[in-house]
């Protein structure tokens, strides 16, 4: 990277530092440390609530998926808007008129403390783990992508959030986040703007998506009814609900965003921003991945853009091979440019449709080839390193910034990837302070403690969070299948977690007893459907609430009904 | 013809409106069936 580069990331991360710290003013008691004294604005509520959910890996692998798979994770979006419907006449007058701090407060009132401790104990493990993999997946990239050391890496982007989250509390990672979402949005709009910029001369955007297009890049919909399939137009609507329904209802990182709203009006519209701006936004970053296919049609990329193993593979027995294999690949993509450069063509008028439909043949012929020749290139590099999950996806859009877009703009979009990943972090560790001093310090520790006291353990446990997060973000890093682990656990909560606040929301008759043997059941079944079964992660959200809620009711009516588990 | 009065607050207190709700899923599908277009016309 340029030394103007280096600059623009440097002074973004100071400048996000300073300008957290600044906020800490702000925050000299419980409330306004953890729920700004419930006095934020609709937009910048909206705007965090954004930038927690769109995190590194958003920027990284969404656009890497686009350029893979084109446009059809947009999909996994399309309940949201939906849920956030349900959400802004269910949960945000419930919560925010029950003045707690936490989702989970608001189980022990309802319910019984059992629950709530169970509810708050899976958040933390779950949210704490999956925090660490927030830091650690776009570090592992960028030490790769930028020659950085790892530890130096995840610090980077760890510490800087966590200090000023320690520090300014809620105000400094809401206020953080509207300006981090600007400097999101500026840098996937900077990326657009080189890729059109960068097509060959006499070929245009259109002509572009035109060529994109012959090999499914621009399909987005998949009206199939498959539950084994992962993204189609049903998972999304349906199994996206209830996943959308369950992050932004139910884990404290969310609710703790509308819970600062200065009203249960302003809280609603918050949610409502996110429910007009998210698939159009999610669009957006997949374009970018599928222009970003239509670019390296033309200029040439490497073989595999997860360069890490290359060496490893040189020094093998196998570097003959592999060598091999990149003579192979400049054929290829000799080939796929000129036939990209012909169906591009064909998109001018007075074309016959024979000619078209030749040069549509064509490309997807030679497109196949370049494929194949990865894929076997990824093959091999597989067998020398024994890294089975070896994949380059994430690598394609790190690769582009680095080394076809211009100086200036290269530390922009770094500095927007830095954006993505603290702006996520940052209300991940206020939440899980949070939780920590509300449901587990104030509820069994220190009941009675003044506030200045449990100002004081917040900012601790903000920065024990912090430092948790960090260490387990190296060992995530060096760890590849533990992402998958972490990952795949919240997945077994979610659904669950949704069927007990829909209990606790929607059942008059559901007591404590209900929701913590129904929650138990739910995380059971969403295991074993997805240890014994292809059904997609998204569906099991569903199996998660369907099951809680049915068990929940049951186990109500036979210990008792409502209160029961009070008595 | 006099103004029509202002909608009444819903149960919760709060002036939201259905028409809210209804303009979220008019985008929705505005969107949906762009991405729709995007599909049958580059595809």
């Amino acid at each position: 990277m340029n030394w103007i580069d280096w600059s623009v990331v440097a002074a973004y991360l100071v400048w996000v530092v300073w300008d957290g710290l600044r906020l800490s003013r702000r925050t000299n008691e419980v409330e306004g440390y953890f729920l700004a004294n419930r006095s934020l604005p609709w937009w910048a509520v909206g705007l965090s609530v954004m930038a927690t959910q769109l995190s590194a890996i958003t920027m990284v692998s969404t656009t890497g998926q686009g350029y893979a798979d084109g446009m059809r994770f947009v999909q996994f979006y399309f309940g949201l808007p939906i849920a956030m419907i349900i959400l802004s006449v269910t949960a945000v007058p419930f919560f925010w008129r029950a003045k707690v701090f936490t989702a989970y407060e608001y189980l022990e009132r309802r319910f019984d403390a059992k629950t709530r401790t169970l509810t708050a104990f899976l958040f933390l493990v779950s949210r704490g783990l999956s925090c660490s993999v927030i830091i650690a997946a776009p570090a592992v990239i960028l030490s790769i992508v930028l020659g950085w050391n790892l530890p130096l890496t995840v610090m980077a982007i760890g510490a800087p959030t966590a200090v000023y989250t320690m520090f300014g509390g809620v105000q400094a990672v809401t206020w953080t986040d509207v300006k981090q979402m600007a400097v999101i949005i500026g840098g996937i709009v900077a990326a657009i703007v080189v890729l059109i910029l960068g097509l060959p001369q006499g070929i245009d955007v259109g002509q572009a998506l035109h060529v994109a297009g012959a090999v499914g890049k621009t399909q987005a919909l998949d009206f199939r009814f498959d539950l084994s399939q992962t993204y189609t137009f049903w998972s999304g609507l349906i199994g996206g609900l209830f996943l959308a329904l369950s992050y932004f209802g139910c884990d404290q990182s969310q609710v703790q965003r509308y819970l600062t709203a200065k009203s249960v009006e302003e809280g609603r519209q918050s949610l409502l921003l996110s429910a007009f701006a998210k698939i159009p936004l999610q669009a957006l970053i997949l374009l970018t991945g599928v222009l970003m296919f239509a670019f390296f049609l033309f200029h040439k990329g490497p073989l595999v853009f997860n360069q890490a193993p290359i060496a490893q593979v040189q020094a093998s027995s196998r570097k003959a091979e592999f060598d091999q294999l990149e003579r192979d690949y400049d054929r290829a993509f000799d080939a796929r440019r000129s036939a990209a450069e012909a169906l591009a063509d064909t998109g001018r008028a007075g074309i016959a449709p024979d000619v078209a439909r030749y040069a549509r043949q064509a490309f997807v012929q030679a497109d196949q080839q370049v494929r194949e020749v990865r894929a076997r290139a990824t093959a091999l590099i597989q067998d020398v390193t024994g890294d089975r999950q070896y994949a380059d996806v994430n690598y394609v859009f790190p690769t582009f910034v680095t080394r076809f877009m211009p100086v200036g703009i290269v530390g922009l979009i770094i500095a927007a990837i830095f954006a993505a990943a603290m702006s996520s972090i940052a209300a991940e560790l206020n939440a899980l302070a949070t939780a920590t001093v509300i449901d587990v310090y104030r509820r069994y520790v220190r009941p009675q403690a003044v506030d200045s006291h449990y100002l004081m353990v917040s900012k601790v446990a903000t920065g024990v969070w912090g430092l948790f997060a960090c260490v387990m973000a190296v060992y995530a890093a060096r760890l590849g299948s533990l992402i998958e682990v972490v990952n795949k656990f919240g997945s077994y909560f979610y659904g669950s977690l949704l069927g007990v606040f829909i209990l606790a929301i929607g059942v008059k008759r559901a007591n404590g007893h209900g929701a913590f043997v129904g929650l138990i059941a739910g995380m059971t079944a969403v295991f074993l459907v997805a240890t014994f079964t292809n059904v997609a992660y998204l569906w099991q959200n569903v199996v998660g609430a369907v099951v809680v809620t049915a068990v929940g009711i049951v186990v109500s009516g036979l210990t008792g009904g409502p209160g029961a588990s009070r008595a | 013809v006099p103004p029509s009065p202002p909608p009444p607050p819903t149960p919760d207190g709060t002036n939201a409106t259905p028409s809210v709700f209804t303009a979220v899923v008019v985008v929705e599908l505005i969107a949906i069936a762009g991405l729709y277009w995007l599909g049958r016309h580059f595809g």
